[in-house]
């Protein structure tokens, strides 16, 4: 009812208001006036009965108003009553016709679920881990504050200094509250089992910054955090819910006692509450970072910060505020931050809000993935939306007679949305199940480094979006025949248009081409990405990933807490692991390539003389032992170091191709000197070259770095003795699992205080540097493919369609001699116009949309011919194929047959 | 607006049910009713008849249909439905009971 003349609903509805109100009055007026009439018959004057009357009838606007406000209740629910009664009525209509075309609802239901349920899939991961707000109050004022170094590489960012930090705290104006830590492994060896755990050492206030609260006593304060000055360790902890609950069960007399991790002794202050975390990991441990404020400060930038921006300060008012007092910095520590390396190193301060930094570039990915499905979406709808015109033909003779019996366009409007509405709802419902399925399968594929993974959830906002989806999709579904005159203005005559042109016909084939453009677009996403993924295959990582597994190994600082005993362990356990069966190579490191991790130290090159105020690179610096290239397989010109290099203090260390490249470009650099700690000599000596090493991505630049001794050698300091290092074994013709089994036996049997953890192949450690892109382009390569299967079932269908409608065209002119082949070429031929329509137009739409990938691409142009022209091909080898059967068909039209039809 | 019933406006509208038992009335007939019959001890706004009128319409008491009044002006005329008069023959027991009641509780009163 009242469809299109919402204005003139409105009207009437004014205009009942309005006989309300005179109805009303009138009703008034004559009681009024009969009582005054009454009144001047007793005897009164005119004004007095006039006063009378009023006074006896009481507060006229306030009966008027009650009564007013009753009437119009009354016509009210009496409207909704009649509307309900209408789409009651049309609901169980539509039930009954769609009953009778089962075929027509199931693949309806089928096709659009499809395309409901992976966009309410993918929507529930951009929900969960970029839209959702982090779980810490008034979060949204959280930020992250970094210092990118331009000149050092561009993607280099470090942290903080502690004397950054101090100034900052000290002198911004914008935050509430500055919070820096360190995240860090230790091993607890109570009971004798040795257990990994993550440990953060934060500055107090990291609590009031992110909003902890404890479960059980309290967190820790400034004062529990004196300046660690050398040898002082921190004396409290906090546990985490998790840790307290795994490892004491909840027990509250924790509280009180000590732990002793890695010879530390520290007194259990408290539990913060369930789940508080940092943004990007989930510490065991909580203690005191011990910064000194008073401290010198030095350009040691190993702090991660988070603050609290006050209230009403914006990004980019924090973003200034900071870089004003960065600009401060080679003033006010001229021994840290000296102006040439302020210069040299391009030094700056960067705010970024903490959602945005912990999303950080998935959120691209899933929003790209979303809009992929939203175009399996679109090309899904338009299969459907043929399916709707069909039925709209095949029920035109029922709408006919409904119209000459008077049903209003409204009434047809209402109609066919209650039946769009009803096939959108059951595939609306269907599509939440596909999406629960899909989100499961989606989760075991996802790389782990995904943020906020744990969190993703089916939750009201996944609902709501497929609510809204089906509200939007039925709508347009239901209205579509209308739109192009499909049921409106129909004859009860049959209609004769035939080919291409018909305008029936042509809207049919526009949906089909607009299908065409969409799957070309998807598949020309997932081309790319297909391509980059294979460059990035190619791409020797500088190392060999097959036939190796890595652990990490863990010395505990007690009793291992010099440089000898850390080497002579290490030594031990190699040496050992050696003799192993089937092992070829050992060898460790202090991290691995593509390991995620990174840092870098200032380098001097003997022969170099700086002009002090002249910064020196930062270099990635490693310790490594004898046998780590071997086992990493990466080739190495010159030679490695030896156990004995190690005996003698020979300081023989290796450097990366890019490392040599930049210091000495043109030179020979094996034999020359680099250090660590100032120009003076001793220096290590270098002795081979290796090739390039892809350490920080393989789509990243060849890293740069030094490959230091385990123990320095006198007067040449090293940082610190290497206490975790990651072990490579390369074995040939060994089961891993076998392998590894051994290998823990056997570390076991040196000292069972070791933890082994993180175990992986190295073919792992490849293949999750790539995992992003990896994922992406599967998934679209997914959507591609339904895009691919939609579109032929598309183009199929409007064929088929042409075929029918031509019959008698055929038919005429297979009597005038054409012959069957002909005939069919000609209807292939129909179908790849179609397709060429689309495939132009996705083609286009590509260019111009594909600039949203480059940030996933490697060393592949969004505009690649190859790609785009292998989609352009398959599109049009599936119009092709999708035209073959109704082709077959049309060769057999017998020509008498068709002819009487006619 | 609130459906419900208080004691006062509960008796007003059996009290009205009771004017248009005589037969159809208009919003003014049944304020001089109730004037007449009760002597004009019962003092109520004579407005307070129409929000009633119109609520019990809208329950299905009452039907409302335009009329022409003795004096040739135009009237909403008011008639009890079967409805209205099973109601009004409710409130009558009740209010037969009720008054009853009070009588006897008030005589026993009275007497000890």
């Amino acid at each position: 009812m009242a469809w299109i003349p919402d204005r003139y609903r409105d009207l009437i509805a004014l205009l009942q208001r309005g006989r309300v109100e005179a109805d009303i009055d009138e009703e008034f007026t004559h009681h009024l006036e009969q009582r005054i009439a009454e009144n001047v018959a007793a005897g009164m004057s005119p004004e007095a009965a006039r006063r009378a009357a009023l006074e006896r009838f009481g507060d006229v606007p306030r009966y008027r108003r009650q009564t007013r406000a009753l009437d119009q209740a009354e016509s009210r629910t009496s409207r909704w009553r009649d509307r309900l009664d209408l789409i009651r009525r049309e609901l169980s209509r539509a039930t009954r016709g769609i009953v009778k075309a089962p075929a027509f609802a199931a693949v309806a239901v089928a096709t659009l679920a499809l395309g409901f349920g992976t966009a309410a899939a993918i929507f529930t991961l951009v929900d969960a881990v970029v839209l959702r707000p982090l779980p810490y109050p008034d979060a949204d004022r959280l930020v992250v504050i970094r210092h990118p170094v331009p000149k050092v590489s561009s993607d280099a960012v470090w942290g903080l200094s502690p004397g950054g930090y101090f100034y900052f705290r000290s002198h911004a104006r914008t935050l509430d509250g500055l919070a820096a830590y360190q995240t860090f492994d230790m091993s607890i060896a109570g009971d004798g089992v040795a257990e990994r755990v993550r440990a953060a050492a934060t500055t107090p206030d990291l609590f009031s910054v992110l909003g902890a609260r404890p479960v059980q006593g309290r967190l820790y304060t400034a004062a529990d955090d004196p300046p660690a000055r050398a040898g002082v360790m921190p004396t409290v902890v906090v546990l985490s819910y998790a840790f307290w609950q795994r490892r004491y069960g909840g027990d509250p007399h924790v509280i009180g006692t000590i732990i002793r991790p890695e010879g530390m002794s520290l007194e259990v202050l408290g539990v913060a509450e369930p789940g508080f975390a940092l943004p990007e990991a989930k510490p065991d441990l909580w203690f005191p970072l011990g910064l000194d404020p008073n401290g010198i400060p030095h350009n040691e930038h190993y702090l991660r910060v988070i603050g609290r921006s006050r209230a009403g300060a914006s990004v980019a008012a924090v973003q200034a505020d900071l870089a004003g007092l960065t600009a401060e910095f080679a003033g006010a520590m001229p021994d840290a931050y000296g102006r040439g390396f302020m210069e040299q190193s391009g030094f700056e301060t960067r705010v970024v809000p903490l959602q945005q930094h912990v999303v950080g570039a998935y959120g691209r990915v899933l929003w790209i993935l979303l809009g992929a499905v939203g175009l399996v979406l679109l090309i899904a709808a338009a299969n459907v939306a043929n399916l709707f015109l069909v039925r709209a033909e095949s029920t035109a003779r029922h709408t006919a007679i409904r119209t000459a019996l008077g049903a209003g366009r409204a009434d047809l409007v209402l109609h066919h949305l209650s039946e769009s509405l009803l096939i959108g709802a059951t595939a609306g419902a269907v599509g939440l199940v596909v999406a629960y399925g899909s989100l499961r399968g989606l989760l075991a594929l996802a790389p782990s480094d995904v943020p906020r993974l744990d969190q993703i959830a089916f939750s009201g906002h996944t609902v709501l979006f497929t609510a809204a989806l089906v509200v939007l999709a039925s709508v347009a579904l239901g209205l579509f025949p209308m739109i192009h005159g499909a049921v409106v203005g129909i004859r009860l005559t049959q209609d004769r248009t035939a080919g291409l042109t018909g305008p029936k016909a042509k809207i049919r084939t526009v949906l089909v081409a607009a299908q065409v453009a969409f799957a070309i677009v998807l598949l020309a996403a997932a081309g790319l990405l297909f391509q980059s993924a294979r460059n990035l295959r190619n791409v020797r990582p500088g190392f060999e990933p097959a036939g190796a597994i890595t652990f990490e190994l863990a010395a505990p600082q007690n009793p291992y807490d010099t440089y000898e005993k850390i080497r002579q362990l290490y030594q031990r356990v190699l040496q050992d692991l050696e003799t192993v069966p089937g092992v070829v190579a050992v060898g460790s490191a202090t991290y691995l390539p593509l390991s995620g991790r990174s840092g870098c130290s200032l380098a001097f090159v003997e022969g170099f003389p700086r002009r002090p105020e002249e910064a020196a690179p930062c270099i990635a610096t490693q310790q490594a032992t004898p046998g780590y290239f071997a086992a990493l397989g990466t080739a190495v010109r010159g030679r490695t170091p030896f156990w004995t290099d190690l005996d003698n203090k020979s300081g023989a260390v290796v450097v990366t191709k890019a490392l040599a490249d930049r210091l000495w470009p043109g030179e020979e650099p094996i034999g020359k000197g680099i250090k660590g700690n100032g120009p003076k000599p001793p220096f290590y000596r270098i002795v081979g070259v290796t090739e390039d090493v892809r350490g920080d991505g393989i789509d990243k630049p060849p890293l740069e770095a030094v490959y230091y001794p385990m123990e320095p050698i006198p007067g040449a300091f090293l940082w610190s003795p290497p206490g975790q290092m990651d072990v490579v074994v390369r074995s040939r013709g060994v089961d891993a699992r076998e392998l590894m089994t051994t290998i823990r036996r056997r570390v076991i049997a040196i000292d069972p205080t070791i933890p082994i953890s993180n175990i992986r192949s190295l073919e792992e450690l490849v293949a999750h540097s790539m995992a992003r892109v990896t994922l992406t382009m599967m998934l679209l390569a997914l959507a591609g493919g339904m895009a691919l299967l939609l579109s032929a079932v598309g183009l199929y269908g409007v064929i088929a369609y042409l075929v029918g409608r031509r019959r008698g065209e055929i038919g005429v002119r297979m009597a005038l001699g054409a012959t069957g082949a002909e005939v069919g070429r000609q209807v292939v031929r129909d179908s790849v116009r179609i397709a060429i329509g689309g495939v132009v137009i996705g083609i286009g739409v590509s260019l111009l949309a594909m600039r949203v990938l480059s940030a996933l691409l490697f060393e592949v142009s969004p505009s690649n011919p190859l790609v785009l022209g292998a989609a352009a091909a398959l599109l049009l080898g599936i119009a092709v194929v999708a035209s073959l059967i109704p082709a077959r068909r049309a060769t057999r039209i017998d020509p008498i047959e068709a002819l009487r039809a006619e | 607006m609130t459906d419900a019933v208080d004691l006062l406006q509960g008796t007003l509208d059996m009290l009205i049910l009771k004017a248009l038992s005589w037969g159809p009335n208009h919003g003014f007939g049944v304020a001089r009713w109730l004037e007449q019959r009760s002597g004009d001890s019962l003092r109520v706004e004579e407005g307070s008849l129409y929000p009633a009128l119109h609520r019990m319409t809208k329950r299905g008491w009452l039907k409302a249909e335009w009329g022409i009044s003795d004096n040739k002006r135009r009237a909403r005329y008011y008639h009890v439905t079967d409805k209205g008069r099973e109601q009004l023959a409710d409130e009558t027991a009740a209010w037969t009971r009720f008054s009853g009641v009070v009588a006897l509780v008030m005589d026993t009163g009275a007497g000890g």
